[in-house]
């Protein structure tokens, strides 16, 4: 866990950070972004006193970073570059030893350590280990120096736009390998980066910085679907949602109130509500609100007797979705089912909403059409 | 009697002379390297010591060395003395200049990233800055090393001895079979030195800076296919 309390960097009069306050859970990814000069960069570099604020406090642990000893605090963060900051005479073995030979770690254990680590950057320890930076492709160099940064198996790591250098094939391959690194490894990493693509990709949690100050600190849905500000609005993009429709949920553009029926009416009744509420379907629940079954309007017009109750002739085979559930999962099911509405239930099969083909296409077609201009 | 005759017949001599001309260049050039290197060191840390330390060495490198060897002996001599430390005086300036300019071009972006996974200054200085410097300080060892031939040879002229004093010797006695006898040797022992310190270049520098990153290249492509 990191917490910065009250960070502030002048450089002369100007505050390049100024009064940052910010807590960093253990295990989460955070992405700090914002333009080139925002200080996102300098704010990395306070958690390992590779700058020193003006004023303020950093805590890892609960534990000032000034009370640790300054390489030991280093060693127990990786650190990754933009330029790689790999050692150009050393070979990648080398490399990537260096902190573990100089803490006098077992050497047996170093190289068993080196070799894992390359497998889990995925590069051929026995034909790379033992090459120089330079006989790498850029991509190739960056995965060493993510491989570096895990040597000493440092709980928090700390990225400076690792990936910003990169062709965009690699750059895309490596956010990919981090982000499936960091699912299974669980580390605490704070990641710089301009690239709000790369971001939302990648991260927990976001970190807009504006002039030195947060602009908005919150999970990557939440700053995308509510931006704090008309900055952030800006910074991450009209409609950047769309770039990353997993991110839009059922409950974001679920029916929240539809039309339902109690299993104890008659199918008269049912049809009757159909045509009030000009539907073709309708939920069946009980007091409880919980969902029992569909009835379609198709199916109740075919029943002799309209004096039936709706808990005998419903639907009772039929898909439902969580509020969770992303809408390009959604999009699949109404694909592939019969039904032109999925009821919307929580893991207790209370009705929560509905989805239909409609309320779908409103979704997805909004991105489209120009918002009006609202006078307020 | 002609040249090669002359040579011949004073070999023993010659080589005495060539071995004590060696010996002194050798050991100047050591404490050179010893009080230059770490100077060099110094003066890329603490900035404010760079332009006296590179000035002192630069007016130092202006003294004629006639005139620097006359004020010499009535402190320290005639012999051997004076002569080592007029050659330490003027092989400095190249050895710290270079070890100057070699420690402070390495990319700083990378420095950081050492600070950064946690090296100490010392450890970045002996494992990271100085292996990169090292070709270009060993190229400053190198025209030390060459001039230090020629300086010596001079230096024979206070008595301190080696292939200097047969060329002396040649001129106060108008013989140019003399004269030659110590100037040829002192050529090729120039030469020489020149040679090996491009060996010892080459030696130390790193894999990365080499010319032959391309073969590597192509021989890993090899293995790859």
């Amino acid at each position: 866990m990191i917490k910065f309390k009250n960070i502030t960097k002048k450089y002369g009069q100007q505050a390049v950070v100024s009064d940052i306050s910010l807590r960093i859970e253990k295990g989460d990814l955070v992405v700090l972004i914002g333009p080139s000069g925002c200080g996102k960069t300098t704010l990395l570099k306070i958690i390992n006193r590779l700058v020193k604020p003006t004023s303020g406090d950093v805590l890892v642990n609960d534990k000032s970073i000034f009370d640790y000893d300054e390489i030991e605090l280093r060693r127990n963060m990786g650190y990754v570059i933009q330029q790689t900051g790999l050692f150009p005479h050393m070979t990648v073995r080398e490399n990537i030893e260096i902190v573990p030979r100089l803490q006098r770690h077992n050497k047996k254990a170093i190289a068993e350590r080196s070799a894992e680590l390359m497998e889990m950057v995925g590069l051929e320890p026995n034909i790379y280990l033992d090459r120089y930076p330079f006989e790498l492709s850029g991509g190739q160099q960056q995965r060493i120096g993510v491989a570096r940064a895990f040597a000493t198996d440092p709980e928090v790591i700390l990225m400076d736009e690792p990936f910003s250098a990169l062709d965009p094939i690699s750059r895309l391959q490596l956010q990919d390998e981090l982000a499936e690194l960091q699912r299974k490894l669980k580390r605490t990493i704070v990641f710089v980066t301009h690239d709000m693509d790369e971001a939302v990709k990648i991260a927990d949690k976001i970190c807009i910085i504006n002039n030195g100050s947060i602009a908005q600190y919150d999970t990557v849905e939440e700053v995308m679907k509510n931006p704090a500000d008309s900055y952030v609005e800006g910074f991450i993009g009209k409609n950047r949602i769309w770039s990353s429709p997993q991110l839009i949920q059922v409950k974001d553009v679920m029916i929240n109130d539809p039309v339902c029926i109690y299993d104890n009416a008659t199918i008269r009744r049912s049809i009757e509500k159909m045509r009030a509420h000009k539907v073709d379907s309708l939920m069946v629940i009980d007091k409880s609100n919980t969902l029992l079954g569909v009835v379609l309007a198709k199916d109740m017009q075919l029943v002799q007797d309209k004096r039936q109750q709706v808990r005998d002739v419903m639907l009772l085979d039929f898909m439902t979705v969580r509020p969770e559930t992303d809408i390009v999962d959604v999009i699949n099911i109404v694909n592939n089912g019969s039904l032109s509405s999925i009821p919307v239930t929580d893991e207790s099969k209370a009705l929560k909403g509905l989805i239909t083909k409609s309320s779908l296409l409103t979704t997805v077609t909004q991105q489209y059409i120009e918002p009006k201009e609202t006078v307020s | 009697m002609n040249l090669l005759e002359f040579i011949f017949s004073h070999m023993d001599d010659v080589l005495a002379r060539l071995l004590q001309h060696i010996q002194t260049t050798l050991f100047s050039i050591t404490i050179s390297v010893l009080i230059g290197v770490p100077l060099g060191i110094l003066i890329s840390y603490i900035k404010p010591f760079k332009k006296p330390v590179l000035g002192v060495a630069n007016v130092v490198q202006a003294i004629p060395s006639i005139a620097l060897l006359g004020f010499l002996v009535p402190f320290l001599g005639i012999g051997e003395k004076p002569a080592i430390f007029m050659v330490v005086i003027y092989s400095l300036l190249p050895i710290i200049k270079n070890t100057a300019t070699g420690l402070s071009t390495i990319d700083e972006e990378m420095l950081e990233a050492a600070k950064g996974i946690g090296m100490t200054k010392f450890q970045v200085l002996t494992r990271v800055k100085l292996p990169l410097a090292l070709p270009v300080i060993m190229a400053g060892i190198r025209i030390s090393a060459v001039t230090s031939v020629g300086l010596v040879t001079i230096a024979a002229f206070i008595g301190a001895g080696g292939l200097g004093y047969l060329i002396y010797s040649g001129i106060r006695t108008v013989n140019t079979n003399l004269i030659l006898t110590g100037a040829i040797p002192a050529c090729i022992l120039a030469l020489a030195v020149d040679g090996v310190g491009s060996l010892f270049e080459k030696v130390t520098t790193p894999v990365c800076f080499r010319n032959n990153k391309k073969e590597r290249r192509d021989k890993n492509e090899k293995i790859n296919t």
